[in-house]
Order: structure tokens, then C-alpha cells, then sequence
């Protein structure tokens, strides 16, 4: 008797010790095990997350595909940063109902190339924080432009490579004629529909973001030219301000700041 | 007489030959920056494939039939079409935007980027033959792993030596109790040395401590997933596009600057590029025909194909472009190139307009908040300080073990940038040069206590910790 409980103590060691050596670590197409997992995962949705888990029941996956997807905004509301393009609406510019939306397309992005009005709404109103835009640009630059147009605009990036590259459409050059002198429509319409082989960046960059690589993209330019950028537009200061805005009292770029 | 005439028409011909293949070699240089600066932004520089403007390669036979008329389409595709040329009239549809007029052209000029295509299309090169671009192999750098079979061995050998000396030492004693008359202890069999109490409780106490550390390791590993390297549905190499082609992270993981989120980028990010690039430098149309198929892209004419498309039309458009993509090898060996396109048209159906499912790799538990807005456009920390070198990864690996011990340990010994600059010796975890200081630590009053304990040289910087980088709700409310 004595010894059949023994095995059995044996036996007992024998299938724990496969039981926790099967809680493995993590690798290949394994994620590891997990203790206590209900209070990992959430049962709210989650962004870029499958989070369709077995406390999720009150419906099977299709049911919880057709709700975890991505939904449009409720309609009329604008997101903070969204304001609606003077060009948004293809229907305003329609001319002939026979005009299909390809074709209307097509008007419509060579009306805003060429339209004058369209101009940089972002305004800086002193050096300092046109230095603080063009670094913004400059960072936002090297993310979504530098590999084709190049590091300094000339279109030559890493991919295209002097026809060498991956990439066998040219970029285009800002650094040549045409762009020089180029209004700013012809910059936004790129990055907003593409251009040629270049494909819209809208869901790449938001639309203050856009007009800031237009800044800098504008400040490339001016070096070419030999010339300063500066697009800084003085302000009325309202009188409230006890210290009004000049250009003489925000020169000190780069100095430590005083604490306001 | 005869050879004198003989050696003078071989002259002649050397003369012309070299002069002609001379002249070729300059008309083929001009016509190549020619096309570079006036076509190439329209025109696909490998000559075989349509772009916004169709594939040039045989332009020149195409147009034989109207001889002069490719002039005038090259000044003015339009004024062509107008004046009632047939092929010009077919060609002035062939996209909605029409070509632009490069009036300035001589004939010469054009002769000349006519030759330039002829010889790219023809031998995708200038001077043939090709020098293909070698990529850079530095694997041959790499060290060896090095293999634990030589440890086993010297373990092994250890173990027969410790027996063997053992028996040589028993013998000896033995052999000594003999000579001195005393009484012979028994031969001990390697069993009874083995079940000797001692080396018993010795074996036990070692599995004991073994085990333990395993179990501890292994449970305190429960619910992380270092080293988690998934199967991707699409073959994706970050090798080789983060490393090789250089394309910043934040390019296609375009929420870490601005959310919670990097983001799995969606299929319109791939097409950015691939709407060009038709065929991958790995896998050929394999993978990329998943992302199309995804995405609903029409390679053929770069446009997105109408969401209300049957399944057999999207089919139909993809084994177009399919086939278009290897022409040149479908002449040659026509059954292996109809197989490979019908096993890549097979491998995409149902996946129609549907997202593509990528694995999610890093995972919180949910009761952690963590923000990529606040590390990568505030504190400015490199991608590769938490996810590793993701730009030598062919498939993604998870590098950190995203443990609380993890997160804790960089916040007590990561500087925030108080101050521009950083401690000389400090491994920066910031990418960028401009290690300017952050307003919000320079104008902000409640900082002043730190501000001034720099400037008396009490402390050198502060770190995440000091500023509440440890408090609990931080990361868990």
C-alpha cells in the first residue's frame, strides 16, 4: 500500500511538471502563455487591436467584425484641424451635368493649382517662431518627402537615385524653374490628390501639417535663390498685451527663456 | 592593286563603324539627360511599363507608319490630334491627362532620347552589358554562433576523467590495505557510488534549485511576449524598406507623432511607392498582388478600381498586369509563367477589398496606458530604443520585454531635456541632433528648484523619475 501511493506521488510530480513546462515563453508564431488573461485584454475596443476574445459573448466574430470596424464621423461634425477646403465640394465647380467626376476631378485640381488666392495660412509673426516652423517642416520633411524629393529638394532621394533606384518615376524638383516661381495651390494639390505617379499623402499629413512642409519646402527654395526666407507679417497687437510682439524683442533665438 | 582597294574599303568601313558607334554613345548620353530632365516624370525609366504616360520602349516602330509625325507629337500631341492624325487620335485617349507640349525639341534632341529608350528598353542599360546594382552583402561580418557542442564535450570528457581517477584512487587504497594486511573494502560498483546518500541529496538539491529558477522565470515571462516573431499574412521586410531604401518609420506608422497609436498603416500607404514599383526585389508580384488586391489598385493605370467591381473583373484586371509584368519571360517559357500567374491570382481571391489582417506584435494588458505622441514627438525618444534594430529584421520581432521593471528602469535613467544639450557621457536616447530644450521644463515656475540647482552645478540633468515619471497613475488609472 505504502508503495502504490508513491507512484501515485510520482505520477502526481510527472503531470504537474508537464503541465507548467507547457507554459512556454514566447517565440515564432507563439505569444507566450498568459495567467489570469481577462484582465489584459480589453473587452472595449481598441484601436489596430483583434480584440474579439472568448468573454465577448453576445455575439459570434461577424458580429463583433461589423461593430470593432472603423466608422465615419457623425454627419456635420468637423474634427478640430479639419476645417472644409475651399474646394472640398467637386459639386460647386460643376458646370454641365454631363461632366463625369473623373472629369470634374481633374477641373477642380487645376483650378486650385492655379488659383492665387489659395496662400500659406499659417503665418508666423516673428523670427523665433518661424525658426521653431521651419524645424517642425524640416522634421516633417525628412518623414514624408525626403526619400523621393531629396534631402534638399531636388528630387533626387534615395529611391529615385539619378534614375538608379527603385523608383523609376522622377520626383519632382523643387529646386527647378517651374516650382521656383509656382503658387502654393500647385504645392497643397500634391500632397492633397497626387500628382503623376505621386499618390495623395492626406491620410500622411493633417492640414496644418501640410502648410508647414510648404514653409519649408518655400525655405529650400529661398536658398537656391540666395535669398532669406522670411514670411513673417507683423500683427496688430491688441493693447492688453503689456508686452507687445516686435521683431527687435524676439530676436533672441536660441537664448534660454525667461519664465513668463 | 586588288589589295590596296581591299584595304582601303576596310578603312572606310572601320572609319564609319567606329565614327557610328561613337556617335551612338553621345546621342545616347544626350537623349538620357534629355529624358531625365523633360520625360522621366511621366514616363517609367525602365521603358517596358505603362506610368502616367505609357511604356516608350518601340515608340519609334509604333509611329513607322506616319513617318515625321513622332516629332510633332512630341512638340504638340494635341495639334497632332487636331490635324487628323489616326494614331494620334487613339493615342491622345490613352490616359485623361494629356502630354506636355515640349515645343523647344529639335529633331535631333528627339532622335536622341529616341535612341536613349531603344537602348534602355532593349538592354536596361546604356552600354550593355548591365553591371546589375549589387547590393550590399554584410553578412559576411557576421560571427559565427558560437555552439555549445565543445562545452558537452570538455563536460563529458570531465565526467570520464573525475571516473576514472576515482577507480584509479579506489584501486590504489585498495592495493595499499592489501600490502599493509588490513582488511580489502569491496569494489564499489559505480552504482553504489551513485546512490551513495550524499551524492543523492546533492542531485536533489541541484533539480531543486534548477526547477526553481526555471518556474520563476518562466511564470514571471507569463503574459509577455518577448521574442514574439509571428507569420505576417503579407511577406513584409522591414529590412527592406526601413534599412535598405531608408524610409523614416514615422512615414508609414504616421500616428506615433500625433496619437496613442503608431499605427498598422493602412494599404494606401503601400501604394504610395507601389503604385511605381510593380515588382518586388524579393518576392517578385507575390506579395505585392495582395496589397492590390487589398487596396483595390488598378496597377495597369494607376487609379483605384470601382468599389462596386465584381470579384472575376478585379481577377480579370490583376491577370492583365500579371501578365504585362512578365512579359519578357512569359515569351520564353510560357507554361511555368501562365502556372506562377494563376497560383498568385488563386492566393488573392476572396481577399478583395478586405484589410489586410497584419499580426499585432507589442501588446499591452489593458490596464497600462501608454502614449507614443508623448515618447516620440515629446521626449523625443528613438524608435529603436524600445522595438530594437527593426531596419535588419526581415520579419519583426518583438525586442523588449515590455515588463514594468522595463518601463521603470528607462524612466529613472532617461534625462528629459531640461536643458539644451545633454550630459557628455549619457547614452542619448533622443533622435535628432537639435537637442533643444523643451519649453514646457524652461517656462514652466514649478521648475525653477531644478533650473537653479543646475546652474549652482548641484545636479547635472533630470531624469523622467524626477518629474513624476514614477507615479502610479501615470500609467495605470
Amino acid at each position: 500500500m505504502k508503495n502504490l501511493s508513491s507512484l501515485y506521488y510520482l505520477l502526481f510530480i510527472i503531470t504537474a511538471s508537464i503541465i507548467v513546462s507547457s507554459c512556454g515563453l514566447p517565440n515564432g508564431n507563439f505569444p507566450g502563455s498568459e495567467y489570469m488573461p481577462d484582465m489584459a485584454h480589453s473587452i472595449a475596443y481598441e484601436a489596430t487591436v483583434n480584440s474579439y476574445y472568448y468573454q465577448n459573448t453576445w455575439g459570434g466574430e461577424d458580429a463583433y467584425r461589423l461593430m470593432a470596424k472603423s466608422r465615419k464621423p457623425v454627419k456635420g461634425t468637423i474634427a478640430r484641424g479639419f476645417l472644409p477646403f475651399k474646394y472640398q465640394n467637386l459639386e460647386d465647380f460643376r458646370t454641365s451635368a454631363d461632366e463625369t467626376h473623373v472629369v470634374l476631378q481633374e477641373k477642380v485640381r487645376t483650378l486650385i493649382m492655379e488659383d492665387p488666392t489659395i496662400v500659406n495660412p499659417i503665418k508666423p509673426t516673428s523670427a523665433d517662431e518661424l525658426g521653431s516652423l521651419l524645424q517642425k517642416g524640416a522634421d516633417l520633411y525628412s518623414v514624408a518627402c525626403q526619400v523621393c524629393h531629396g534631402e534638399e529638394g531636388d528630387g533626387n532621394g534615395v529611391l529615385y537615385n539619378d534614375g538608379n533606384g527603385k523608383y523609376t518615376a522622377k520626383p519632382a524638383n523643387f529646386l527647378s524653374e517651374d516650382f521656383l516661381d509656382a503658387p502654393d495651390g500647385q504645392f497643397i494639390n500634391a500632397i492633397m490628390h497626387g500628382k503623376g505617379m505621386m499618390q495623395s499623402h492626406s491620410d500622411k499629413l493633417t492640414p496644418d501639417e501640410r502648410w508647414t512642409v510648404i514653409h519649408y519646402i518655400r525655405s529650400l527654395q529661398a536658398v537656391k535663390k540666395g535669398a532669406e526666407y522670411n514670411p513673417v507679417v507683423e500683427v496688430n497687437v491688441s493693447p492688453s498685451l503689456s508686452e507687445p510682439i516686435t521683431l527687435e524683442s524676439s530676436k533672441g533665438n536660441g537664448e534660454t527663456h525667461d519664465a513668463h | 592593286m586588288i589589295y590596296k582597294k581591299l584595304f582601303n574599303f576596310c578603312a572606310i568601313i572601320l572609319i564609319i563603324a567606329s565614327t557610328s558607334s561613337w556617335v551612338l554613345a553621345t546621342d545616347v548620353q544626350n537623349g538620357k539627360s534629355l529624358f531625365m530632365d523633360k520625360c522621366a516624370s511621366c514616363h517609367n525609366n525602365s521603358m517596358v511599363s505603362d506610368m502616367t504616360g505609357p511604356a516608350l520602349y518601340g515608340a519609334q516602330d509604333r509611329w513607322k507608319k506616319y513617318p515625321g509625325a513622332i516629332y510633332e507629337w512630341i512638340r504638340n500631341s494635341k495639334a497632332l490630334a487636331a490635324s487628323g492624325n489616326p494614331r494620334a487620335k487613339v493615342m491622345i485617349d490613352w490616359d485623361d491627362s494629356e502630354m506636355t507640349a515640349f515645343e523647344n525639341l529639335e529633331d535631333a534632341q528627339i532622335d536622341d532620347i529616341l535612341a536613349y529608350i531603344q537602348v534602355k528598353g532593349e538592354f536596361g542599360c546604356i552600354s550593355p552589358p548591365c553591371e546589375t546594382v549589387a547590393t550590399e552583402n554584410t553578412n559576411t561580418a557576421e560571427a559565427e554562433p558560437t555552439s555549445p557542442v565543445l562545452g558537452y564535450v570538455l563536460f563529458v570528457l570531465l565526467l570520464l576523467s573525475v571516473a576514472f581517477l576515482g577507480r584509479y584512487i579506489n584501486s590504489l587504497t585498495r592495493l595499499s590495505q592489501q600490502n599493509a594486511g588490513q582488511v580489502v573494502s569491496p569494489e564499489k560498483s559505480i552504482f553504489g557510488v551513485l546512490l551513495n546518500p550524499s551524492v543523492v541529496k546533492l542531485l536533489i538539491f541541484s533539480l531543486v534549485i534548477f526547477g526553481g529558477y526555471t518556474t520563476v522565470n518562466n511564470a514571471i515571462g507569463f503574459g509577455r511576449q518577448q521574442g514574439y516573431e509571428p507569420t505576417q499574412p503579407i511577406n513584409f521586410s522591414h529590412k527592406i524598406h526601413a534599412g535598405d531604401n531608408g524610409i523614416d518609420c514615422q512615414y508609414c506608422h504616421d500616428g506615433a507623432r500625433k496619437s496613442k497609436h503608431s499605427v498598422i498603416p493602412a494599404s494606401n500607404t503601400c501604394i504610395n511607392c507601389h503604385a511605381n514599383i510593380q515588382n518586388g526585389s524579393k518576392d517578385g508580384t507575390k506579395e505585392l498582388i495582395k496589397v492590390y488586391a487589398a487596396s483595390g489598385f488598378n496597377p495597369l493605370n494607376n487609379t483605384y478600381l470601382p468599389e462596386d467591381m465584381s470579384d472575376e473583373d478585379r481577377a480579370a484586371t490583376y491577370r492583365k498586369w500579371l501578365k504585362s509584368v512578365w512579359k519578357k519571360e512569359w515569351i520564353e517559357n510560357e507554361k511555368s509563367i501562365n502556372r506562377l500567374i494563376d497560383e498568385q491570382i488563386a492566393s488573392v481571391a476572396g481577399t478583395y477589398n478586405k484589410p489586410i489582417e497584419w499580426v499585432r506584435i507589442h501588446n499591452l494588458p489593458d490596464h497600462v496606458y501608454f502614449n507614443h505622441a508623448q515618447h516620440v514627438t515629446v521626449g523625443k525618444v528613438k524608435c529603436e530604443t524600445c522595438h530594437g534594430e527593426v531596419a535588419e529584421m526581415d520579419v519583426l520581432k518583438q525586442h523588449a520585454p515590455l515588463s514594468m521593471g522595463w518601463c521603470v528602469n528607462c524612466h529613472r535613467q532617461t534625462e528629459v531635456q531640461f536643458k539644451d544639450g545633454l550630459v557628455e557621457g549619457k547614452n542619448s536616447p533622443y533622435a535628432g541632433d537639435a537637442n533643444t530644450a523643451n519649453k514646457y521644463y524652461t517656462d514652466y515656475n514649478y521648475y525653477e528648484k531644478y533650473h537653479n540647482e543646475i546652474k549652482e552645478g548641484k545636479r547635472k540633468g533630470v531624469t523622467v523619475e524626477e518629474i513624476g515619471g514614477l507615479e502610479c497613475q501615470k500609467c495605470h488609472y
